[in-house]
This record gives C-alpha cells, structure tokens and sequence, in this order.
C-alpha cells in the first residue's frame, strides 16, 4: 500500500488550517492531521510520538518568527519537510527560509494544484518554489567579472576630471564641492570598479570604456 | 558676528575702472582723480564736474553717463551714500541707453546691499540684470550675481549666496576677468567659512592670494586675502600666523590709504585679541575701529563695531562703557532694517528697551529726590544709585540672556522632540495597520482563494468563478502592496541593504521604471530607526520620481564610509524648479528626517539632465 503523508500547518490564522483541510480532503495520498496556532502547540505534539511528514509553515505569528522555527525543527526533527506558507515573499527571505532548512516556499493563497506539486517535489528531495514567486539573484561581489557598475553623475564627472590629472581639491574646486565631498565619490568609484586605488580604477576605466 | 566683518570686506573692493580710449580728454581727468589722495574729495568733485562739462561740450550724452558711472563708483568708494544714491537715480531716470539705466540699477542695488534693505536691492539688482542679459555683458552679469550673493549672504542664505558667487565666478572665468573671479573666490571663502568649512575656506582664500600674487597691483584683492587668512587662522587658534597675515593687510591698507580699510583691520586685530583671550585689546582695538568709522562717515561699519565693543568691554569687566555702547548701539538700530530681523538682536533690542525704562525711572528718582533735597551730597547718591542700579542691571541682563539662551536650546530640542514622536508615531501607526491588513484582511483574503480555487477544480470553466478567482488574487495582492509599503517587513528582518534590493526590485517589475540599485559597505549594525528613516527617504525620492519626473531611468545608490553614509538617487527625468522642490510635501518629509538625522541635502535638476539628489548623513559613533 501507498504510504500516507501526514500534514500539519502552523499559522496563527485559524482559517489558514481549515482551508488547507478542504483542499486535502478528497486527496488520499496526503491526509491533513492537525492545524497549530502556536510553535509550543506543534512541539508538544510532536513530543507526545505523532508523526508528522509535512509542516505548512507561516513566517509571521503573533510575537514568533516562524523562520527561526523552521531552523529550530531542521535541528530537533530533521524528518520533517517544512515548507513555508506565508506572503512575505521578497527575495530575501525566501532565500533566508531555504538556508534554514525550509525545502519549500508557498504564497498563501495557494490553490490545490501547486499545493499537491509542492508536496510532490520536496519528497523526493527537491526544492519546490511557487512560479509565482521571482528570485533576483542576489549580486555576489566577486564573481561578476563581466558586471560594469552604473555610475553616478557626480561620479562620472570625477572620474573624469582624475583622468584629467586633476587632485581632490582641483576637483572640488572645479565642481564647487567640499574635499571631503570629493573624496566620497572617489571612495565609491574605487570600491565599485574593485580596484585598489586610483591606478586601479584608471585602468578599470580604460578597459570598460566605463566612460564611453 | 561674523557676517558683519564679511559684509565689510565685500564691499570696499573698488574696481578701478578701464576706460576705453574714445574720450580721451575726460580719461585724463578720471586718472587724476584716481591718483588723489582718498582724503581730497572736494579735488575729486570738482574734477569730476569738470569732466562732465567736457564730455557734455566737446563729446556726447554717452561720455557724460560715462563720467556718471565713474563718480558713483568713486563715491562708493569713499562712503559718500547720498551722493551715491542721487546719481544712481539720474542714471535710472535719464540715461537713454538701457547699459547706463542698467548701471542705474546695479550701484542703486549695490547700495541698497549695503544699507541692509535687501528685499529693495533684489529688485533692482534682477531689473539690472534681465538688462545686462540681454546686451549680453557678461562681466556686468558677473557683477551683479556677486552682488546678489552678497543679499542672499547679509541674509544668511549660505547656499544661495555659494550658488549666485559660483555663477558670477563662472561668467567672469569664461571672459577671462581674473582679478573679479578672485574676488568672488574670496566670497565663497567666506561662505565656506560661515559653514565652518574651514579647510575650504582657507582653500578658497588660497586660489585668491595666487591670483593677487602675480597681480601686485590689485592692492584690494591682496588686503581682502590676508584679512580673510588672519581672520581663519585665528578662528584655528593659529595666532601667530593670524597676527602675520594682519601685518601685511595692515601695510596694504596703510598703503591704499583707504580709513574704511584700516578700521576694518582694527576691527579684526579686535577679534583675533578676543579669540587668544585678551579682551582689554580686544576693546581697545574695537574702540580704534569706531573711532576710524565714526570720524569718516561710514555710519553702518560704525554701528556693527558698536556691537562688537558692548560685547568685549562686557568681557573686560568695564560695564559702564558695555552700558553705553549699547545705548548708543540702539540709537543706531532703526536704520539697520535686517538685522533687527535676526533674533538674537531682536531680544537685545527688547532688553535695551527695558533697561531705558530702568534708566528713566532711576533718572525720575534722581530728579525728584534732587528737588526735595536741593542738597549736593545726596543728588550724588542717587547718581551713584543709579550707576548702581545700571550695574544691577547688567548683571540681571546677563543672566537673562544666558537664560533666554537655555530657553532657545529647550525649545529646540523640544521641537526635535515633537518631531521625534510624531515620526515614530507615523511609524507605529502604519505598522499597526499593515499588521492588520496581513493578518486579518491577507489572511481572510488566502483562505477565500483556497475556497474558491476547489470550487474551481469541482466547477472549471465557470466564468463567473474565475472572475471571483482573479479578483480576490488581486486584492491579496493590492493588501500585500499596502501592507508592504506601510512595513516593509524585510527591512526589520534583513536590514536596509536587502530591503532597498528588494524595493528597486519591485519597482523594476512593475515597469514603471527602469530602477537600479548600488550599496557599497553598508553595514547591518546601523540602528533600526535610522535604517527606516533611510529607507523612507529613498522611498520618497522613488515616489517622486514616479510621480512627477516622467523619467524612464533611475538609480539609486547607498554608500557608507568614514562615519558617513551618503545617499545618490538620481533620473533623467524632466527636472524641476526649485520653487516646485520646496514645496512638494515628499521634499518636506524628507527634511524633516534630515534634521534629526544631521543630514545635508544637495538637489541638481535640469530638464536636459534629469535631477540628481546627493544626502549626506553624519552616523553616531
């Protein structure tokens, strides 16, 4: 016989648990057994030997952080698939869920389709994130080789006038600006070509075409 | 204080006029008189009929309006206003080429400047300038911006009066005009020190001393240089090269021979003597700085020394004299329409009208009690009680002031305060609500979807279904929007890097704009109200942009270093004039955050460029 997955959702939305009951109801292969408004509720549960295959997840309950949850269960009952189930779905937290062992992501209003393919997924072992939800990779530093950063208007008029031999105070005085104004936009254009120093950004400069 | 030196310095520069050669006859009488001795004014006068006789004779109106010019320029030159102010007029009134009418108004302005009446001066000085404009003078448009910058400076304008110095230094660098340009880099000098800039300042002063050095004999220029370096070395307790500096503008001074000169040096020996803590020579130097004044008419640089010396004879401890200087100092007052308006003066004034009362009443007594008595002895008493009542009084005056001080500095701070809660209120406010949009309205949303999207799987196709379908997603999404707007939930979670990320991200999505976003070393231990006040401000700016540029591209960039965290959000947009800026209520919510953040605020707009926003914010250590 086919196994049974049980499903449990935490959401201090009472109404949350019951929907999620309804979508479940004509569906055998994952049988909805208990709705928590409280971690506390969910743990004791687990404590008194319940087995639980899946947990619906919310980030945001009353006075609890539902992603410090998540990493608790991942460290105390790592047979849990915890998928999240909350509509805070910025880049960055979805990316914070799954790094503390969510190996799912769901919109809140979910219909039963992609609630069952989520289901579908993370069981054998995969990631599920809802379609609906767009990761923006996340820039990192050092490997965007072919990155050339956009530059200020402020920035550009210094950089230009450093190609020009020109110091800080030249600058400053060409532009009408205080030094220590001038030393900002350079700070920023050597940090955001990665050069070292002036040299550096020159080259960078020279290289991009940065000012073409 | 400080301003009141500035708008001495400002105006003794005499620009020496180069004629050109068409009247010759008259150009040897106007280098007669530039010859004289600043002494002969009655020679001076009398030349200068003479050369109006000439040019009406033997030459035309033109040279006659020539001549006219001249001698306002000279009258400025010595201090003679009513003169000044009559021959302005007649230029206004009788020239026929709108280049005198416009001279007109440019000398009347200058004189207005110096008269405090800044409101009058501004007209004059854009009736002079739309003139200069179109006759496309660009050295007289240079003027007349240095002059403007002088208004916006009396009135403590700073960044108007930077603005209007960089343009009038823009127009005479662009026809060469070195010796005007320096001039105007000795004002901005003045404006960076005002805004204790002081490394500018002295950066500024520089450019101008090299400029005099190859020009020895732009002897103004050279007196104007090192008056500024002796008042800005001093101001850095440098006060052996502050005394060196007042040295050579003593020579130059002496040299030029001009009393106007030598009493503004007195006036400076005054303060730098009252910054190195000598005040029996700060009152003594002040007091030479009136004397020179007083005896040569210069009424206004009179009254302003007035001022300086009530306040170091207080501090040497001679309250008798500080009594009288004040006195006299309010006799003054009425003709110093601005600076009444300043309120630190306005509350002297109100003191000096209670210590008159005081001194009447004690005077009334002295009579009365002179009458009853007819007795010598005791009318000596009674002055010698009022004296002591004016003693009494001093001392009432400054505990007054050091109070009224205390009360200035509460109510800022309670201003600030009154800010504080009020944002924090907004805060709390709005994340009240947007927890009750997400919890209960999201949450009621969510659940009817689930509903209906089973409904759908039992029902496909029904059309009516689907609607309801789609409208509840969109108001899950549209309470999202709010809610998120209202909270951004990621900003308490993740910080302020990842919800600007996160915020030009959804302002890229929905098309609106093409967004870009940059943040170099913005570190997560910044405290969470500031981060929220940042990402408000961004917010705003973002909101602007979208709401009134017509832009199509905007980025957005944060960079923090060195105790600063700056802000760049720029568009190229259609711009817009600052009038608009000031009075949109984003730019005013902007500033209230800024001042409780010590912020700075630069706005660059044109139509062809778009608008450039640059914030700068000092972070606590």
């Amino acid at each position: 016989m086919k196994k049974t997955y049980n499903v449990a959702v935490l959401d201090d939305h009472a109404l949350i648990p019951q929907a999620i009951k309804g979508l479940l109801d004509d569906i055998k292969k994952y049988s909805f057994i208990e709705g928590f408004v409280k971690s506390e509720m969910f743990f004791d549960y687990i404590s008194q030997g319940y087995l639980i295959d899946i947990l619906l997840l919310d980030i945001q309950l009353n006075n609890e952080d539902g992603i410090k949850i998540c990493q608790q269960i991942n460290f105390s009952s790592p047979e849990i698939i915890v998928i999240m189930l909350s509509s805070n779905t910025q880049s960055a937290i979805v990316m914070d869920a799954l790094k503390k062992g969510a190996q799912g992501f769901l919109p809140k209003n979910i219909d039963q389709r992609s609630l069952i393919e989520s289901f579908e997924e993370t069981i054998i072992g995969k990631t599920y994130i809802h379609p609906e939800i767009s990761l923006v990779e996340i820039k990192s530093k050092s490997s965007n080789f072919e990155y050339i950063p956009k530059l200020t208007r402020r920035e550009k008029e210094v950089l230009q006038l450093i190609l020009d031999e020109m110091t800080t105070n030249e600058i400053a005085e060409k532009l009408f600006l205080s030094p220590s104004t001038i030393e900002t936009h350079r700070a920023s254009l050597i940090s955001k070509t990665a050069s070292k120093n002036v040299v550096g950004l020159i080259k960078y400069t020279i290289e991009k075409g940065l000012l073409d | 204080m400080r301003n009141i030196i500035l708008a001495i310095l400002v105006f003794f520069t005499f620009k020496m006029m180069s004629q050109e050669s068409t009247y010759p006859k008259i150009d040897s009488i106007i280098s007669q008189i530039q010859r004289l001795p600043i002494t002969e004014t009655k020679n001076a006068a009398n030349l200068f009929s003479n050369a109006k006789k000439l040019a009406r004779e033997e030459y035309n109106e033109e040279a006659y309006f020539n001549v006219m010019t001249d001698e306002i320029e000279y009258a400025s030159y010595i201090g003679l206003n009513e003169k000044r102010l009559s021959l302005s007029d007649s230029l206004i009134k009788f020239s026929p080429s709108p280049k005198f009418k416009a001279e007109g108004y440019l000398q009347k302005g200058i004189l207005e400047t110096q008269r405090n009446r800044i409101p009058s001066a501004i007209t004059l000085l854009k009736k002079s300038l739309i003139i200069f404009e179109k006759l496309n003078n660009i050295s007289k448009q240079s003027q007349v911006f240095k002059v403007l910058g002088n208004c916006a400076f009396i009135s403590e304008d700073l960044g108007q009066a930077k603005d209007y110095y960089i343009r009038s230094s823009k127009l005479s660098l662009q026809i060469g005009d070195t010796i005007p340009t320096a001039t105007t880099y000795t004002n901005i000098s003045r404006v960076f020190e005002a805004t204790k800039q002081l490394d500018s300042a002295i950066y500024y002063n520089d450019k101008a001393r090299n400029i005099s050095e190859i020009a020895p004999n732009q002897t103004e220029l050279k007196f104007i240089v090192y008056s500024n370096d002796a008042n800005y070395k001093s101001e850095l307790l440098q006060f052996n090269e502050a005394e060196e500096s007042l040295k050579i503008a003593k020579e130059t001074a002496e040299k030029i021979g001009h009393p106007g000169m030598i009493g503004n040096i007195y006036q400076m020996s005054s303060i730098i003597a009252d910054r190195s803590n000598n005040p029996d020579r700060a009152l003594n130097d002040a007091e030479k700085a009136y004397d020179i004044f007083n005896e040569n008419n210069l009424e206004s640089y009179s009254q302003q020394t007035l001022y300086i010396m009530q306040e170091f004879a207080y501090k040497s401890k001679d309250f008798k004299k500080a009594y009288n200087y004040l006195l006299k100092y309010d006799k003054v007052k009425d003709s110093m329409e601005l600076l009444k308006n300043s309120n630190n003066l306005n509350n002297l004034q109100l003191k000096y009208k209670t210590a008159e009362k005081e001194l009447k009443i004690s005077q009334q007594e002295a009579e009365i009690t002179k009458k009853e008595n007819q007795n010598k002895f005791i009318a000596l008493v009674s002055i010698g009680l009022a004296l002591l009542s004016t003693l009494l009084f001093l001392f009432f005056r400054q505990r007054q002031k050091t109070q009224n001080q205390q009360i200035v500095t509460l109510e800022n701070e309670r201003e600030n305060i009154a800010l504080r809660s009020l944002i924090t209120g907004e805060e709390k406010e709005r994340s009240r609500i947007a927890k009750e949009l997400h919890d209960g309205l999201g949450g009621v949303l969510a659940v009817s979807k689930i509903h209906t999207s089973k409904l759908l799987l039992k029902q496909p196709e029904t059309q009516e279904l689907i609607k309801i379908n789609e409208l509840i997603d969109t108001a899950a999404k549209e309470s999202r929007r709010i809610s998120h707007n209202l909270l951004p939930e990621i900003l308490i979670r993740k910080g302020l890097d990842a919800a600007l990320t996160d915020f030009i991200t959804s302002v890229k999505e929905s098309h609106l704009l093409d967004a870009s976003y940059h943040s170099i070393n913005i570190s997560m231990t910044l405290s969470q109200s500031f981060q929220l006040s940042v990402y408000r401000i961004v917010q705003e700016l973002m909101n602007n942009i979208i709401k009134h540029s017509e832009a199509t591209e905007a980025l957005v960039q944060l960079h923090q270093e060195n105790g600063k965290l700056t802000i760049t959000v720029e568009d190229n947009g259609k711009g817009f004039s600052n009038e608009q800026v000031y009075e949109g209520i984003g730019f005013s919510n902007i500033k209230s955050r800024l001042s409780l953040l010590k912020g700075s605020f630069d706005i660059n707009s044109s139509a062809s460029n778009g608008t450039s926003v640059f914030i700068e914010l000092q972070l606590e250590k």
